[in-house]
Formats: C-alpha cells, structure tokens, sequence
C-alpha cells in the first residue's frame, strides 16, 4: 500500500516533473492515483456517449428535420424546424397519449408506494418463512413485461379467461365481463396489473432503506413511550426519505415510459383508450416510415418530448425529496 | 521509491482495461464482418413469419441441394405488423443482414417507393402461370418486385351440426340471413353460444372485416379522383352493421372488439361458436383432434341483400421479396425463381395447407399426372378467392389502415357515433394521407 505522506509527496513533485519526465513515467506505466481514475472511466464514458447520449442527440436532430432516419439516395436531409413538434401538438391521438400515460403513471405509482411500503413493514417482521416470503414476492417482478401482459390478456378474456369465470360462478356478475372492450375498464385493467407487477419491487428497495435504519432508534423511542404511530412517522419515514426518492424516480419513469404491457396486452385500444405515449412514439415512426413520409421525424419528435417531461418529472421529485445530509 | 508493488498492481490493471477496451471497440466494428460478398455462392439469409417456418425449412432443403449457395432461415414474429417493424428498422440501417424476405400483400408499394425491395426477375415465366390477382400485386409500373408465394382469402366457418340440427340445410348467403340464423339457433340451444365471431380489435383484421362488408354492399374506398373516401353511404352502413352485430341483434359477444385473428380462431375451435370469419390456414389447424373437427366447414362469405356480384372477401397473400441492401442478389434471385416452381407451389398446397399462386394447381387436370391426390381445401378456396378484392395498393397504407381500424375500433365500443367514427377518420385521412 502506498504511504499517503510520500503519495503526497509524489503528486507535487509531478507537477515540477515537465513533459519529458512526464512521458518517461507513462513509458514505464508509472501513473498517480488521479490518472488512473481518469484512465479507469474512460471506457465507461465512452460507454455512455456512444449508447446514451449519441442516440439521444441523434433523435433531437431527426425531430428537427426531415429524410434523416430513412432516404432515398436522391433524396437530402432537410432542416425544417420545429415543424414536426407543430404536427405533434395539433395531433388528438398524441393528447390522448399524454393523458393515458400520465393516468396510468400516477394513480399506478402512489399506491404501489403504500402498498409495497406495507409489503416492506410486513416482510421486516420475524416469522418462519420469512426468506421464503421475501422470495416469492419477487416473482411478478420478474416476470418479463411482454410475457405478463399476455398472461392477464388470458385471464381477462371473457370467453374463456378464469377472471370472468370466477366473478360469474361467485354471483358477482351475472355474465362474463369484456375487461379489454370497455375502453375505461381496460385502462383501470391495465393500471391494477402494473401495480400488482411492481409493487413487489417497491417493497424491495424499502426494504433495504428499512434495514439500514438503526434498531436503537426504535428502543430509545420505546423507552421515551413514543406510540406505534409515533415511531413510524417520527423515525421510518424520515430515515426512509431518500430511499422513497430512489424507489419513485424508478418506478415513475418507466411506468411514465410504459410500451410492452398496453402493447402486449390490447395493442392500445379499444380505440386509443390504453395507448401510452410511447406506444403512439412506436406507431407513428412504424406506421408511416418511408423517405417522404416522415413517420420516424415525427416519432423522434415524440420520443423528445417524453425525454423531457420524464427529466422534469426526476427534477421535481429531487428537488422536493433530496436532502443531502438526511443523517 | 513509491512506485513499487501498487505500480506493478496498476500496471497489470491498465493492461487489463485496454485490452478490455480495444475488444469491446472491436466486438462494435467486426459486426458485419461476416460472410457477406460472392455472387450465386456462399450462404444467404432468408427471413420469414414464424408460421412459414415449416415451409422455410422445405425451401432450404430444396436450395441446398440445387444450389451452389446455402439458405440460412430466420424467424420474425407470426403478426404481419410486427414482422414489417423489423424489416423498417433492417431498411433504415440499410443492412444486409438478410437477403430474401416476406412481403405481405399490402406492403409492395411502400417497399418499393422507398427503394427498399429490388427487382426480381422471372427468367421461367412463373408470373404467367399464375393468377391475375397475385401476379398484380408484385407488380409496380411494369417491374416485378417480388415473386408471389402463397394467396390468401376470407371465409365463413361454420358449424355443420349446429345448423343442421336447428333445421338448416345451407349456410347464410346474405348479412341478414346471417343474423337470423344465428339468432334462432342461439334460441333453440340450451348452450350459451356466440353467434358470430370475426376480428374487431383494433389491428388490420378490422380494416378487412370493415373492407368486406362495404365491399359486399357495392362500396369503394377510391373515388374517380384515387383519393381514399371511407365516410361514404356504403362505409357508414357497413360500420353501423358490425355495431349492430354486437349491441343491437347481439350475436356478436362483446369480447370482439378487443379479439384478433388467432384468439377468434382457438374461440371457435372451442365448439361454442356457430359462424366465425377467418383465413384457409385455420382449416387445416381444424383437423387435428379439437372439438370441431368433422363438425364444420368453410364457405364463401355472405353479401348484403341485392349485391349478389358485389365481391365479398378480402385477397391476402405473401410474396418472397429481394432485400435492396443485400451483398448476394444472384444467390437471393435462386430462391424467388425457386418459389414459383410448380414442385414448391404443390408442397406448400399438399403439406403446408397454403393457397398456391399458380393457378393450374386448382384445375383437376394437374393432380391426374401427380403422384397425390388434390388437397380438399382448394375447391373450396378456389370459389372464394373468385370473388376478392384488394385493398388499397399506396405507399402509406399503414397509416390509412391504421386510422380506419382505430376509428372503426372506436364506433364497435362505443366511443363514438358510427358517423363520428368514420369523419374523424376521413379528417385524420385527408391530412395525413390523401394530401401526402
């Protein structure tokens, strides 16, 4: 290990060392703690720039013009503004995008918050199967999107879907119910399947905030006569503050950006009533793709403005959540 | 000196990132590096729906042991519209990953306006042997851009004993005759029975049930000008008809607006259904052991009251389509002459159940010289297919159908009226569409 004094000592005389001293040291891979962290991220930057944030760029200049993604080899890009955000916002189909998404993200993510935080609670306790419960409620999560949403457009199916079967043979409807046809019950359909998917992963992430919270806390509590009540609202919640930050922003944005369960489970409709804004993104690139049509500058016009509101969605709970010396 | 174990340490870590770095870099550049060039030899991809897989296999079969070169196959999705999403994202990056694909009846001219399917030529004259229709298709001012596989057509499935025992001889030849029939059996059974089943979710089976009725009321969707109308008299009446189906005579369970092609067919297949619409392959999926087997049959689609010439069912088909992108046309070219063979039409006919394009193949005359006797679906198929029509042959037909079967989607649940549905859709057409 290298003694922090002479490290120290190092690292001034480098700065003396000049550029031949310097290319001698590299020669031999002789390098300060800080080159090396700068050699170290390297790849990962270079990772992040050529996955993330050239795509993102890339789709902000094809919203600004037309003939980018696909053309004909006669054919130029052309600069035209904001021209496809004017066809974007004076389209019905992407209002209603908008409001499908927005419902569905935040009525499905403040009660997987209450639920998994009571999942969380539960699964805190001491009990023999504990482990094992832990376990179990990790399976819808890890079910894959796709695969689920086929899963219930089963079971929801009047004809021959358990849901409706049930519901009837119990009294509670007289005949089988069309879940996915009724264009309000197939988006609260949709929201009461993502919540039962993810609320498990909420718990989960609680979870582990409620752990790192210190048991003493709670026997001094104890000892002073602070109530049940008092207790959660006074010491977990408060410690769990930034955990809750973490667990939001992960699952409002992707809920935000829902594409595998309204496409797997009714394809957006009936009519529009489930199409989510990234699902109207992937139908107004594919439906219209070709050079002179513009379908992918539209979409790419679209994805832009989901990137946006979901940055301010993330702003607004780190501005309102974030303390930075919470302990 | 300070650089001792922890710089020999160091070392071997910057080592070890380099040359995890210059893999990685050399892992994103070597991606088509592989067996690309040649002509009439090497290996070629051919990318095709899942359910050809059968025949797919067949083909290369036949490929391999007749060319130079190799058939490698390739599986997209069973669902026409997720199979044309992975061809668009293939033209887009201009790619040669594949060389041969699928072409779905509708997709020729938004394939070929966009440069992305290249000419195919006919060096035996197939194109001639085949029905008018398929041929056309392929077919854009003069040059052949595809080589027509298999065709497809609507029919009306029924349940033979269903009918038979509630006193009927024949099967419905008139939308209304349809309704009644349905409703009386309905009656008399002490089942719960749908009446009739057909596609109304919102996806291109609805733009072709809509198509068939208008179709079968002497309706067009082209005016004399070639813009695209669907808020006609005719497209109103046949949109208010399939409402009525399901809210007004109620033979139509409530489920259909969310159903798609294959839910419609494992519905029927259950044995509670008495009339379904659907395509032949259904047919032969009937036959294996399910609770409808040797309990129904297949016929031509009903018509409204007085059109009795109107053409009623709606043409399908695939054709095998050269990628403009691949590095071995010459290679590609052997497999789109291949397909039109009468030796790969009568397979994909005798043991894949697929409608063959070659018209011969329906004569009698063709299976007296064969080795096997003719499969019973063609007569049956031949008399349909005489009588479809074609949708819309433009570069933007997704988009149009896309509008027709949202809006349409829109009126069966309810949403809006049958006249709104369809003005909504003519506003959204004339826009996006007509004025493109």
């Amino acid at each position: 290990m290298v003694d922090s004094t002479t490290g120290k000592q190092d690292i001034t005389r480098i700065g003396e060392e000049g550029l031949r001293g310097r290319l001698e040291r590299y020669r031999e891979l002789r390098i300060t703690e800080e080159e090396l962290a700068v050699v170290l991220l390297m790849p990962v930057l270079a990772f992040l720039l050529a996955v993330s944030f050239y795509p993102i760029v890339d789709t902000i200049w094809a919203s600004l013009h037309t003939g980018y993604v696909v053309q004909l080899p006669t054919q130029t890009t052309e600069f035209v503004g904001i021209e496809n955000y004017r066809a974007l916002f004076t389209d019905g189909s992407f209002w209603n995008a908008l409001g499908v998404s927005l419902f569905y993200t935040f009525v499905s993510v403040p009660v997987e918050l209450v639920f998994g935080l009571g999942l969380a609670l539960l699964l805190r306790a001491d009990f023999k199967w504990k482990y094992f419960a832990q376990a179990a409620i990790l399976f819808p999560w890890a079910l894959p999107t796709v695969i689920n949403a086929k899963i219930w457009a089963w079971l929801l199916n009047p004809d021959y879907g358990v849901i409706s079967d049930i519901l009837v043979r119990v009294g509670i409807l007289s005949q089988p119910y069309p879940f996915l046809s009724s264009p309000d019950v197939a988006l609260y359909s949709m929201t009461a399947i993502t919540i039962w998917k993810t609320t498990s992963f909420m718990a989960l992430i609680l979870l582990a905030g409620l752990s790192s919270i210190p048991d003493h806390l709670y026997e001094s509590a104890r000892m002073d006569g602070a109530s049940r009540w008092r207790r959660f609202r006074d010491i977990t919640l408060p410690l769990l503050k930034p955990t809750i930050l973490v667990a939001l922003i992960f699952r409002t944005l992707p809920a935000f950006q829902a594409f595998g369960l309204p496409y797997g489970l009714t394809g957006g409709g009936p009519g529009e009533a489930t199409t989510t804004l990234v699902l109207y993104t992937q139908q107004a690139a594919y439906n219209n793709p070709g050079p002179t049509n513009g379908g992918f500058a539209l979409g790419s016009a679209a994805a832009t403005v989901i990137t946006m509101i979901a940055l301010v969605i993330a702003l607004i709970y780190v501005a309102t959540l974030y303390e930075p010396e919470v302990r | 000196m300070a650089w001792d174990s922890s710089a020999i340490r160091r070392r071997q870590i910057i080592k070890g990132v380099a040359a995890g770095g210059s893999a990685f870099v050399a892992g994103c550049l070597g991606g088509d590096g592989d067996d690309g060039g040649g002509s009439g030899s090497g290996s070629i991809t051919f990318v095709h729906i899942s359910s050809f897989e059968p025949s797919a296999n067949d083909f290369k079969e036949a490929y391999d042991s007749q060319s130079d070169a190799t058939l490698e196959v390739q599986s997209t999705p069973a669902e026409s519209s997720s199979s044309r999403e992975y061809y668009v994202n293939q033209f887009a990056a201009q790619s040669s990953e594949f060389d041969v694909g699928m072409m779905d009846v509708v997709w020729p001219a938004e394939f070929v306006s966009a440069g992305w399917a290249s000419e195919v030529d006919d060096p035996e004259n197939h194109t001639d042997e085949m029905i008018p229709t398929s041929a056309e298709t392929v077919t854009i001012d003069g040059s052949l851009y595809g080589m027509p596989m298999f065709t497809d057509a609507n029919g009306l499935y029924y349940r033979t004993d269903l009918l038979e025992e509630a006193g009927y001889d024949e099967p419905p030849s008139t939308y209304m005759e349809l309704v009644d029939m349905a409703q009386d059996i309905m009656d008399q059974s002490d089942e719960d029975l749908n009446g009739y089943i057909w596609q109304g979710g919102a996806n291109e089976g609805l733009t072709i049930m809509w198509l068939n009725w208008l179709w079968g009321m002497g309706g067009s969707v082209q005016d004399d000008d070639g813009n695209l109308v669907v808020n006609t008299e005719e497209g109103v009446q046949a949109l208010q008809h399939a409402v009525d189906l399901i809210h007004e005579y109620e033979i139509t369970p409530e489920s259909v607006p969310s159903s798609g092609t294959d839910g419609n067919r494992q519905t029927f297949q259950q044995g509670n259904t008495i009339f379904m619409r659907n395509w032949p392959y259904a047919y032969a999926l009937f036959q294996d052991d399910t609770p409808v087997t040797d309990k129904f049959a297949v016929t031509t689609m009903p018509k409204a009251e007085g059109h009795e010439d109107a053409n009623n069912s709606c043409i399908g088909g695939w054709s095998l389509f050269i990628n403009s992108f691949s590095q071995n046309k010459a290679a590609a070219q052997e497999l789109a002459t291949y397909v039109g063979t009468a030796e790969a039409q009568e397979k994909l006919a005798v043991d894949r159940s697929r409608l063959p394009v070659r018209a011969e193949l329906y004569e009698d005359a063709y299976w007296e010289d064969s080795d096997t006797d003719k499969p019973a679906f063609l007569d049956r198929f031949s008399e349909i297919l005489d009588q479809t029509s074609a949708r819309p042959a433009i570069s933007n037909y997704s988009q149009w159908s896309n509008i027709v079967y949202t809006e349409c989607n829109n009126a069966l649940t309810q949403q809006k009226s049958v006249q709104e549905a369809l003005d909504d859709a003519q506003e959204q057409i004339d826009s996006d569409v007509n004025n493109a």
